[in-house]
């Protein structure tokens, strides 16, 4: 980068200058826009097990936007109704804007199927989970039924913090 | 005679860093209104996590004619600090509202109006309609969030809708929600009805009613779930209006007929924002019979008046100066509307049309280029006194200032004698100057022009400045007149 005591400096060589610390600052914001995706799954369940459920708990260390939540499904059968929910955990539902997050469908028979719902429309539902505060994604079946199996994602972004 | 600057009225006039008046900066545009919208508040939050900040802009239908089928359409947008939106919440009103305030209870934000539901939310995160939450005390029962006006106060969201003060329960680390409102904590402060609320420096909670201003200590919150009702009366100032008192620099200023005064206290100095009575020839002269009717905002600097006058007036109350600003773009009446903070702490200015950064050497439509084809004009006036026995005709009018491209101003009584700046650049010129020690860079020099006149009078009023944002102008002016005429002035 030229620097401005060069002598003499011409009005390319500023904005050049001013072109290469923007294009600094962008690099800089993208970089700490980081994607992260958490995952919950149920593996091989025999026609004889219970409707399921699978949670995994998580806590942010930072502020993270919703993305998305997904969900998808391998073998099995149809008119099972699965689901993944985004959840505070205990009581309280306050950083979960006591609204519910979810994505679901019924599964129409064998093969992979799969569904997702983004969070990223301004005009939409949106939600930022909050550093510190205990989440839960919640894998569910409402029929006892055999499935190769249910893959629930949920993908979330940090916003950035460097100038 | 020699007149000081700085004693004038002035208009788009700013004290430089080193103290000196100039024209202020210029105005960069950095966001629009959307098309048919209207800014109507604003202001901004900074995330304590992510240390982000988000701008909260409320807006409705510019159309006043669509409020008749109901579609004012009101909105909230959040925008993050590229004012790219993040989410736009529907307020779901047919009015435009009169007034918006908010109140930040640690990480929880409450956005209320006395003309749509209150509306609660998550700092960094989006917003949703407020809804009652039980209290974390079993023996008391929660009301419905009330509407109104709030302000945050000891941990507390505080709403004065009418006469009526509710303070909410305090979020601590037992619990606790700025949306559980308990009818113990519903109190009459027998004032009238509230139009402005605020907290100011000691702590107290203070409200701006028809009938006073009263102020609640923050020891009346020391007592647990029940706030004390330990009211006491600060002024007899008559609150008649929204948006006319604001809290800036730890003092509470509210309006008055005349201009505005503190009013946290009895006998408050009034500061009159009128012109004064004089013919002017840069810009209308600003005059209102009643200045309740505006609006006043506080911002980083001291407060900020505006109306309907299409112009504003700040008052720096650090470098003791203050003036009435226009600008110059295109169809922009200057209805300041809020400010919004950056993330390092610089001020945006919000008008009804969009938001300005208050810096550098031009108005502009973008924050780099688009240099508007109006000139700032800095001007101070001024009404002379002169001996009514002496109907002085005045000669020359001498004015400075270190312009290098732009007028110098000057007028007496409307007529204007400007000329263009004959300041010399001694700072460095991009794509000329070469950096060497064999040159000598020094900031431009003052240079002075002097205006003829031939004006019997028996009232000599000038105006003298400036063009271009950031120009020095001489403080002292000079105003040169000759003896007593044969006869007395006929027409000026």
């Amino acid at each position: 980068m030229p620097t401005p005591f060069t002598s003499p400096i011409s009005a390319t060589e500023l904005q050049t200058n001013f072109d290469a610390h923007t294009s600094a600052l962008t690099t800089q914001a993208t970089e700490g826009q980081k994607y992260q995706q958490m995952e919950v799954e149920v593996d091989f369940l025999g026609s004889g097990t219970e409707i399921f459920t699978r949670t995994c708990d998580f806590t942010p260390q930072d502020d993270l936007e919703l993305i998305a939540l997904g969900l998808s499904k391998e073998g099995g059968v149809g008119g099972i109704l699965i689901s993944l929910e985004l959840k505070q955990q205990g009581d309280s539902t306050e950083y979960a804007l006591d609204k519910e997050w979810k994505v679901s469908f019924t599964t129409a028979g064998l093969g992979a199927e799969h569904s997702r719902t983004g969070f990223i429309d301004p005009t939409g539902d949106r939600l930022t989970l909050k550093r510190g505060v205990t989440y839960s994604l919640e894998l569910t079946s409402d029929t006892v039924a055999a499935i190769d199996r249910v893959y629930g994602f949920i993908l979330l972004k940090s916003r950035r913090r460097r100038r | 005679m020699k007149i000081n600057i700085a004693d004038m009225t002035q208009r788009n006039i700013r004290k430089l860093p080193s103290q000196e008046i100039g024209v202020r900066p210029g105005f960069r545009r950095l966001f629009s209104a959307g098309a048919g919208r209207t800014i109507v508040s604003a202001f901004s939050v900074k995330n304590i996590h992510s240390e982000e900040v988000r701008h909260y802009i409320v807006d409705s239908a510019t159309d006043e004619t669509a409020f008749v089928s109901g579609s004012a359409d009101p909105k909230i947008t959040i925008y993050d600090e590229n004012f790219v939106p993040w989410q736009v919440y529907d307020i779901r009103s047919n009015k435009r509202p009169s007034v918006v305030t908010h109140a930040v209870i640690i990480d929880q934000i409450m956005i209320s109006s006395p003309d749509f539901d209150t509306v609660w939310g998550i700092v960094g995160s989006a917003l949703t309609r407020a809804e009652k939450v039980d209290s974390v005390n079993p023996a008391t029962t929660a009301l419905d969030v009330p509407r109104g006006i709030c302000a945050a106060w000891t941990h507390r969201c505080v709403i004065a809708d009418g006469p009526n003060i509710y303070v909410s329960d305090g979020v601590t680390l037992q619990g606790g929600s700025p949306r559980t409102f308990v009818a113990f904590n519903v109190q009459a402060v027998s004032a009238g009805p509230i139009y402005g609320m605020h907290v100011t420096a000691g702590g107290s909670l203070v409200v701006c009613a028809t009938e006073g201003v009263f102020a609640l200590p923050e020891s009346a919150n020391a007592s647990g779930q029940i706030v004390l009702p330990d009211w006491q009366k600060l002024s007899d100032h008559q609150t008649l209006s929204y948006n006319s008192s604001a809290h800036a620099l730890g003092r509470l200023y509210g309006l008055t007929r005349r201009g505005f005064a503190l009013i946290d206290q009895e006998m408050g100095t009034e500061v009159p924002l009128d012109d004064p009575y004089q013919p002017r020839g840069y810009g209308r002269r600003v005059q209102r019979p009643d200045w309740r009717e505006g609006r006043i905002y506080p911002t980083q600097r001291g407060p900020l008046c505006t109306d309907e006058v299409g112009a504003f007036h700040l008052a720096d109350i650090h470098e003791s100066q203050r003036s009435w600003h226009t600008m110059t773009h295109d169809q922009e009446e200057a209805k300041v509307r809020g400010t919004l903070r950056q993330r390092d702490g610089d001020e945006l200015l919000v008008t009804e049309q969009g938001v300005y950064r208050w810096e550098g050497n031009f108005d502009g439509v973008t924050a780099l280029d688009s240099e508007n084809a109006d000139e700032v004009q800095g001007v101070a006036a001024h009404t002379v006194q002169a001996p009514p026995e002496s109907s002085p005709t005045v000669r020359y009018l001498h004015v400075g200032a270190d312009n290098t491209s732009g007028n110098i101003l000057m007028a007496h009584r409307g007529t204007k004698r400007d000329a263009p700046g004959s300041g010399t650049q001694r700072g460095l010129v991009i794509g000329t100057s070469s950096w060497d020690t064999g040159e000598t860079y020094m900031p431009p020099a003052l240079r002075s022009l002097r205006g003829a006149y031939a004006d019997p009078t028996d009232d000599v009023a000038i105006e003298v400045g400036a063009e271009k944002p950031l120009t020095r102008i001489n403080t002292a002016c000079e105003v040169q007149v000759e003896g007593i005429d044969v006869q007395r002035p006929t027409g000026r």
